[in-house]
């Protein structure tokens, strides 16, 4: 096994790493990285909670190799904030309380961004299936799908 | 070192299909990937021989189209996500039995990533992209191969999880014939819960003529090792009208067809899968007859 060059821009910074082809791209950004906002949970793709946007797109970090995202843009939770200004996601998730124990959140929050970026004004059906592939297990659906909906008001 | 949670292995990534083969033949372990995520799980989950080199279609363009129509056929590339496919109106419009089959699946996440062909690679009975392609006579276009290129989706399983596949075969497409103009389809499936894989499959595909049905094509997956056409229920509908009785021959037969013959898994026990096989293959002939009266 030859490890490859490869960089990567998380959150729109250059990273130059030498990586094995059998790293994960989650244990890349969480170990290697140090991106403490991507989770890890079921490890085999039912849950969503480890997902991060790869140019744009929401991928199963858990599973895909980290040497497949090399020259691409990855975006975890700490890339959405503007410095203390807060995305209009985070706010509205705070706001309506959809938070709740924390864990799926930030996948919650990627997943959302990806819906709202192809759909700015979603229905509350289009919602719900585009955040079908993340689980939240305290099963507080119904403030995390008014959370998005409201982002997307707020967008408008 | 940090801890991975994958076995080593090489990583190739060619330019070309060729390349792609002669990478698989020249490896004893080799295996293809798309998307990745079949193969990765099962890596993860202590695969009997993990390969050690593992070979990416990524890298070569090309490979991630949809392409033709439903008068003149439909090609689908092994790059093809399936949310490329759920999103085509050509898939929608044309043919529809397929668009209803994966937008089943329901996590964002995995129809960005997965592909339709890694999908079919995968051989798994439950998988209800490959319930429809059997319906709709689907071939797939094995890459390097003079006369023998074509294999018909119906014929890729041997047994769960298990195609015919050699270790070096890339399917380099999925190849759908046209359909006739009176041609109705229906799709339908069981799951525990919506975003969970099926416990039982049916599609059905019947070609019209005038008030009776011509021909007719009925999969079941999840029902046997491997996903099936139940030929005793499509003869019972060859050149009668679609009726309330013609339809319960049929779903009787399909009921005792020899190939139906489900496991007991956590999803369902097998008595309840027969019983459903009656059911499901009812729904579906009466939600395609109901299209073809309104045609
Ligand atoms: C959480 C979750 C939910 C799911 N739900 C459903 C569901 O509801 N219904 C359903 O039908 N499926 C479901 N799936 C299965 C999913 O659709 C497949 O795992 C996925 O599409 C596989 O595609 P891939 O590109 O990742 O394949 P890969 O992992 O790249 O490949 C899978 C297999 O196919 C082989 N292969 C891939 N491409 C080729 C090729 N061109 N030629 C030859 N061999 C090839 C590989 O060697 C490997 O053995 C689900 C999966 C997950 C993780």
């Amino acid at each position: 096994m030859k490890s490859m060059p490869a960089t990567f821009y998380v959150n729109g910074v250059r990273r130059d790493l030498l990586v094995d082809p059998n790293a994960l791209l989650f244990e890349i950004l969480s170990d290697d990285l140090g991106h403490s906002g991507v989770h890890r949970n079921c490890d085999r793709g039912d849950c969503g909670i480890c997902t991060v946007l790869v140019d744009g797109e929401p991928v199963l970090s858990c599973l895909m190799l980290a040497v497949e995202a090399r020259e691409r843009q990855i975006t975890t939770i700490e890339g959405l904030a503007k410095g203390a200004e807060l995305h209009p996601l985070q706010k509205e998730f705070v706001e309506k309380g959809a938070v709740q124990c924390g864990y799926c959140t930030p996948a919650m929050i990627l997943t959302a961004k990806a819906l709202l970026d192809h759909n700015p004004r979603p229905t509350k059906e289009e919602v719900k299936n585009g955040l079908s592939g993340t689980l939240c297990r305290c099963t507080g659906y119904v403030k995390i799908v008014e959370a998005v909906l409201a982002a997307a008001e707020g967008g408008k | 070192m940090l801890y991975r949670a994958l076995p080593e292995f090489d990583f190739v990534e060619p330019a070309s299909l060729e390349e792609a083969g002669e990478a698989l033949a020249s490896s004893p372990n080799a295996a293809v990937m798309a998307g990745g995520i079949s193969l990765l799980d099962a890596m993860k989950r202590g695969m009997a021989q993990p390969p050690t080199t593992i070979v990416s279609l990524k890298r070569i363009p090309g490979l991630r189209y949809i392409e033709g129509s439903r008068a003149g056929g439909m090609r689908i590339g092994p790059l093809t996500t399936i949310r490329d496919a759920e999103l085509s109106e050509t898939v929608k419009n044309e043919y529809p039995l397929l668009h209803d089959a994966l937008s089943n699946i329901h996590s964002v996440q995995v129809k960005t990533m997965g592909t339709v062909l890694g999908n079919v690679c995968v051989g798994t009975p439950a998988s209800d992209i490959l319930t429809a392609l059997v319906a709709l006579d689907a071939d797939l276009r094995l890459a390097g191969r003079d006369g023998d290129a074509l294999l018909p989706a119906a014929s890729l399983c041997q047994a769960a999880k298990r195609t015919c596949l050699a270790p070096t075969d890339i399917v380099e497409a999925i190849e759908i014939p046209a359909l006739p103009e009176r041609c109705c389809s229906a799709y339908c499936n069981l799951t525990r819960t919506l975003p969970d894989i099926s416990k039982l499959t049916v599609a059905v595909n019947l070609f019209m003529d005038g008030a009776g049905c011509r021909d007719a094509r009925i999969a079941i997956g999840a029902a046997a090792p491997v996903i099936y056409r139940a030929r005793a229920a499509e003869d019972a509908l060859k050149g009668v009208a679609l009726s309330a009785e013609s339809i319960a021959a049929s779903a009787e037969a399909a009921y005792n067809d020899p190939m139906t013959k489900p496991i007991t898994d956590m999803r369902s026990t097998g008595e309840y899968r027969k019983e459903m096989v009656r059911v499901l293959v009812r729904r579906a002939l009466e939600a395609a007859a109901a299209k073809a009266a309104k045609a």
